[in-house]
Formats: structure tokens, sequence, C-alpha cells
């Protein structure tokens, strides 16, 4: 077995060698910090989940198997700490200030061109929000994270087929509403230009 | 075909796992059923949008709060800190030291092992230390100094056979990071691994995204070198692409010498 696979460190943390899980850490933090901020939309709450995914790992090593997917084992993990943390903070009561976050954002020069992207941007991040936890977490894995459907199949429990069809479905449903919020920020436009 | 085995294809497509029989399937079925076409058509556009959506980097807090974490833990363990622990530790604080140390261990090692079992333990050895030493540099490449990712890129040179993890990071090194030095070096690395057809393909691929003229010019003296006539095709499209004279003219006499070779 390879020393550097993500499967033979975890392997060593289940032995109690904690030091491991700092190359863990570096190869996973930035990702689960996208998981967390695409299903949250807050910065210092997602770095909050990140750090409870891995107190869990060391919490729970016992339970990973010989024969584990560490990518697998750490996404369902990261599901499990948003589920406790949506529950105990129902829907979010409040949104904290992103400017900290958003200044760590590409710098486009174009005026026109970003006001025009930042709008269809808008349109679809919203369409986003509005989907339910779990097509939010799916879309998220499969878009964001590019986990393969196999592993995503997996933290689901179901079959890839129906793992692909959901994803298609979730599209379909995102385009819908992106497009209704376009005709209705359109003729929003129009009236105005009307007065 | 069904829809839902069109919709499953689509999904492969999309995600860039899909094999080249099942597009070959995926397009007929889409010449077939023009109407699906369209509406996957559109679905694409939304598709390709979400990754217009940028996602932010965590702040400091976010690495400081899991080294205070890492911190308490390491505290908390009861034994002596394991052999491989210490030398991990060495290598986060000063790698010479821990490469030091190894290379004495080694060589201590060496000197009292009994004749009958030494090419065996000595091979063990000397895995171990590539082993370590590729584990040093993949740690060494994540640093933010340039200086210690020049050391990662210059230690993977050293490593006696190409590992696919340290290709990997070598040709991300080449074509991400920032600093020119970093790149540079990452390149010479590369080199030293000539027999590999993943590293001739990258360095191909990377004319296309390199825009430095020092680093063209070092990719274009390793294709002479490696006589990669694959790469003749990219090397004509960067030299119409470029406006400078002389890498114009240094690339056309690539070209020339790749064909005569």
């Amino acid at each position: 077995m390879h020393l550097l696979e993500d499967h033979s460190l975890m392997l060593k943390i289940r032995q109690g060698d904690v030091e491991k899980l700092d190359l863990l850490y570096r190869r996973y933090s930035r990702r689960l910090f996208g998981f967390f901020f695409r299903m949250t939309n807050e910065g210092a709450t997602s770095e909050d989940l990140v750090q409870n995914v891995f107190v869990r790992i060391l919490k729970y090593k016992h339970t990973y198997k010989d024969d584990g997917d560490f990518e697998v084992w750490i996404f369902q993990l990261a599901r499990n700490v948003f589920k406790d943390h949506y529950r105990k903070n129902k829907r979010y009561a409040f949104r904290e200030s992103m400017e900290p976050y958003e200044q760590n954002l590409g710098v486009v020069s174009n005026k026109q061109q970003e006001l025009e992207r930042q709008e269809e941007l808008e349109n679809l991040k919203n369409a986003l929000d509005k989907l339910s936890e779990e097509k939010r977490e799916l879309i998220t894995l499969v878009r964001y994270e590019k986990m393969k459907y196999s592993a995503v199949a997996q933290i689901f429990g179901v079959s890839e087929s129906a793992i692909k069809v959901r994803v298609h479905r979730i599209i379909k449903e995102l385009r819908a509403c992106y497009l209704g919020m376009d005709a209705e920020s359109d003729l929003m436009s129009k009236s105005l230009k009307k007065e | 075909m069904t829809e839902e085995e069109i919709i499953a294809l689509w999904q492969e497509q999309v995600a860039g796992e899909i094999t080249d029989e099942d597009q070959e399937k995926l397009n007929q079925a889409l010449e077939a059923h023009p109407e699906y076409a369209v509406e996957l058509q559109n679905l694409k556009k939304t598709w390709n949008l979400f990754q217009e959506i940028e996602t932010p980097e965590p702040s400091p807090r976010m690495d400081e709060k899991f080294e205070d974490f890492l911190s308490s833990q390491r505290a908390k363990r009861p034994v002596p800190p394991h052999f491989w622990d210490a030398l991990i530790a060495a290598i986060q604080g000063g790698w010479r030291v821990g490469i030091s140390s190894l290379i004495i261990g080694v060589l201590v090692g060496w000197w009292f092992i009994p004749a009958e079992n030494e090419s065996s333990d000595l091979q063990y050895l000397s895995e171990e230390v590539a082993e370590l030493k590729e584990m040093m540099m993949l740690t060494l490449i994540q640093q933010p100094q340039a200086q210690e990712r020049i050391k990662a890129v210059n230690m993977a040179g050293e490593l006696p056979k190409a590992d696919i993890d340290v290709i990997n990071a070598l040709i991300t090194t080449l074509n991400q990071d920032k600093n020119l030095n970093v790149r540079l070096a990452a390149l010479e690395s590369l080199i030293k691994y000539d027999e590999s057809p993943k590293v001739r393909s990258a360095l191909i691929d990377a004319l296309e995204i390199q825009e430095s003229p020092l680093i063209l010019v070092a990719i274009a003296d390793a294709l002479v070198q490696f006589q990669e006539k694959g790469s003749i095709e990219a090397l004509e499209k960067k030299r119409d692409e470029i406006s400078s004279g002389i890498l114009k003219d240094k690339l056309a006499s690539t070209i020339q010498k790749i064909r005569q070779s």
C-alpha cells in the first residue's frame, strides 16, 4: 500500500497516529470549506464546520473500515456535521457579512460585462438557495467538488444511475427557476423603462 | 435507447466521465432524437454556468484553529513520539536536519547489518528513504514560501523513479505556480523523467498554457532533447500566436531541429 494514499494515512490515524491528520487536512480542508460554503453561504460558519469534521475524524476513527474509501467517508462525516448544525440552528436566523470572503474573489476589469455576469450568477445562486438541502448537497458534490457519480452514489446510498437522473432533474429545476427569475427581472426592467 | 439511458450518458459526458464508445452511442441517440439534443444543449448552458460561481478562500483563522486542535491532540498522547512522527516533525521544522539524520541512520545501519542480508535490507531502506523524500516533497510543495517550493521540486528530481503523485505535483506546479523560478525548477525536474509519456504530453500541453518566454524556451529545448515529433503541431500553433520576433525564431528553429531528428 502506498504510504501517501488517503486510505493508508487514515488507517495510521485509526491506529493512533494523529500526526497524519495534518496531511489529510491540507488535502481536504479547502474542498470541505467549499462544500459548507455552498450549503450555508456563511464563511465563518463554514470554517467552524470544517474544524468539526476533523474533530469527528478522530472521534469516529474506529468506524473507518479496512476497505474504506476515505473521500466517501469524509464527505459522509461532512454531511452529518452539516445536518447537526442545521438541526441546531434551524434555518439561519441571520446572515453574517460576506465582505471579508468576497474580498478574496477575483477582480474582473470590464464593468459592463461584470455587471451582466454578476446578474446571471446572482439568479443562479438564488435558484440554488431555493433547492432543498438534499438537492443542494447533491449538486454541490457533483458540480463543485467534482466527485465521481460512483462515489456520490455511495454517500447517498443509492445506485449510480439514480444519482445521474436526480442530478439531471435538479439541473432542469434550476434552469426553470433561473429562467423564471430572468424573465421576471426583464419584465421589471421593462416596466421601469415605461415609468 | 431509453430517455433515462440518454440522460445517464449525457451526465457522464458533461462530467467528463464518458468513454469513447458511450460518446458514440450518445451521438447516435441524439441524432435519432433531435428534441433531446436541443433540451440537453440548453441544460449544458446551466451546467457550465456553475463554474462561474467562485468559492472564496477561507480566512487564515481556519488553519490556525486546526493547528491548535492538532497540538492539543499531540499533547494528549501518553506514549513518547514514534520514530516516524519525530521524523515528520523534523521535516516540518527543518527538513535539512531530518534528511541528514536519516542519511546518518542509513549509513550506520548499513555498517552493522550482517553481510548475507545486506542487499535486501539495503534495498528496503532505500525504498523507505525514497518514500520519505517523496512525502517531504509533497509537503514542501504546498508551502506558501517560493523558496520551500523550489526545494520541493529539486527534491523531486532526485527521486530514483517517477511516481505518479510526484509527476502530477510537478505538472500542477509547472502550470499553476505564480512564481516563475518555481515553475522553471519544476520544469527542470520534469525533464529528468523524459521516459514518461505523461511528462512528454504535459510539456506539449504546457506550450499552450505558458506565456513566459523563459519557460517557453526551456520547454522548446526539452522537446528537442526528447526528439518529440508529437509536439510539432503545438509548437507551430504557439509560433503563430506570439508576437515576439526572437521567440518566434526560437520556436521555428526548434520545429526544424525536431523534424530533422
